[in-house]
């Protein structure tokens, strides 16, 4: 096989999966920079790691196994890599300035901000459940048993519910 | 609030996404192969330098046992050194395979495990300046035996019993002392610091608390996020 096809699958691939790569690195990083440089890394890790795809196995939990896995290595880094390398344009564009008077896009980024503020585990958790991934599937990304998937996800929805609630009152 | 409450907003959230230029796939794939090999070449010089430490470990290491055992093969017959540097070499090698195992942790490191299978390996590696150190200090004691011989303990007398008691009493002392407190729990303090000099205690004690979040995630007990 040449190298092109190849490439374009892949690329076809990252285009059909942005908006999770992009709700990935939203989660685990406040700055916009770092959320380029990750973006452009968790791209690289699923590029190199390409081999170790098992068609046996759902291309979307190989995918969050390496988008997770490279997202949590990064936001635990005490210092970040340094300054993003620039292709040509911003690889991720975002925009900071949030519409804070529309209800809707303000419980939004409540709860955006309530999932970054959950350990880095629950938070991809949090993700795959909110993402409507199953039990099965949660466990086999996350490597814990099914029972335990569903024991932490009622209480993880319990405390975002909570901190919704305490935000509402106050 | 309810269950498919939060499932909607994530829904509108991806929805809002939809319209949003958050992926510039044009650069992408215009610039992709240097941007592949930019990639490339930082991963590649972050994996020299963790391994080039590693490496250098163990060549260390293994030229000081060669060393020892070299001397170990003129003085055999005495069993005070033969038990002494034969304690060292154990130590030493114990922390050769320590840095061994982590190299084919590197070599064998897979993001596409899963995440607890994948962050353990990771924390695995970060944490281990501290199981070389303690490790390390738990050959002091055969540093005060090695040069006992049959001659000193026939005619040594109670003067040398009692230098010999305290020296090597103090030894195994400090180097229990050492081995049971060089952890993360006690990374703050300043002499625990100095004695992982070089290493980036932050990081350090920030894996060793990540290996308790992975095991409470494990058992399901995890403790809500301060």
């Amino acid at each position: 096989m040449n190298k092109e096809p190849v490439k374009e699958d892949f690329l076809n691939l990252i285009q059909d999966n942005k908006k999770i790569i992009f709700k990935i690195c939203n989660s685990y990083c406040a700055n916009k920079n770092d959320r380029e440089d990750l973006a452009q890394e968790i791209i690289y890790h699923l590029w190199k790691s390409g081999h170790s795809f098992n068609t046996d196995h759902k291309f979307s939990t190989w995918m969050y196994r390496v988008a997770l896995n490279v997202a949590i290595s990064f936001y635990r880094k005490e210092k970040r890599s340094g300054p993003v390398i620039s292709i040509a344009e911003h690889l991720i564009d975002v925009e900071d300035k949030k519409d804070e008077h529309n209800e809707a896009e303000k419980n939004i980024n409540l709860l955006q901000q309530f999932i970054n503020e959950l350990k880095e585990l629950d938070r991809a958790l949090m993700i795959l459940y909110l993402e409507e991934k199953s039990y099965s599937e949660i466990s086999e990304i996350l490597g814990i048993t099914e029972t335990n998937v569903a024991t932490k996800i009622n209480r993880t929805k319990e405390k975002l519910k909570q901190k919704f609630l305490l935000y509402n009152k106050f | 609030m309810e269950d498919i409450q939060l499932q909607n907003l994530w829904k509108a959230y991806d929805e809002k996404l939809e319209d949003a230029k958050i992926l510039n796939m044009k650069s992408l794939a215009l610039n992709f192969e240097s941007f592949a090999m930019l990639q490339h070449i930082k991963a590649k010089a972050k994996l020299r330098s963790l391994l080039l430490s590693k490496i250098l470990c163990i060549v260390f290491g293994v030229l000081f046992i060669w060393i020892v055992l070299e001397i170990l093969f003129r003085y055999y017959r005495n069993p005070y050194f033969t038990v002494s540097a034969g304690c060292i070499v154990l130590i030493t090698s114990i922390t050769i395979l320590d840095y061994i195992r982590q190299i084919f942790i590197i070599a064998d490191m897979d993001y596409s495990d899963s995440l607890v299978q994948t962050q353990q390996k990771l924390v695995f590696l970060q944490t281990s300046i501290i199981r070389s150190v303690r490790v390390s200090f738990l050959q002091l004691p055969f540093y005060g035996t090695f040069y006992i011989t049959q001659e000193m303990i026939r005619s040594g007398g109670a003067t040398f019993w009692i230098f010999m008691s305290i020296f090597t009493g103090a030894f195994i002392t400090i180097a229990l002392f050492l081995y049971k407190n060089i952890s993360y729990k006690n990374i703050s303090k300043g002499w625990v610091r100095s004695l992982l000099n070089g290493s980036d205690w932050k990081s350090v004690t920030k894996a060793m608390e990540f290996i308790n979040e992975i095991e409470e995630f494990k058992k399901g007990s995890s403790q809500p996020h301060k």
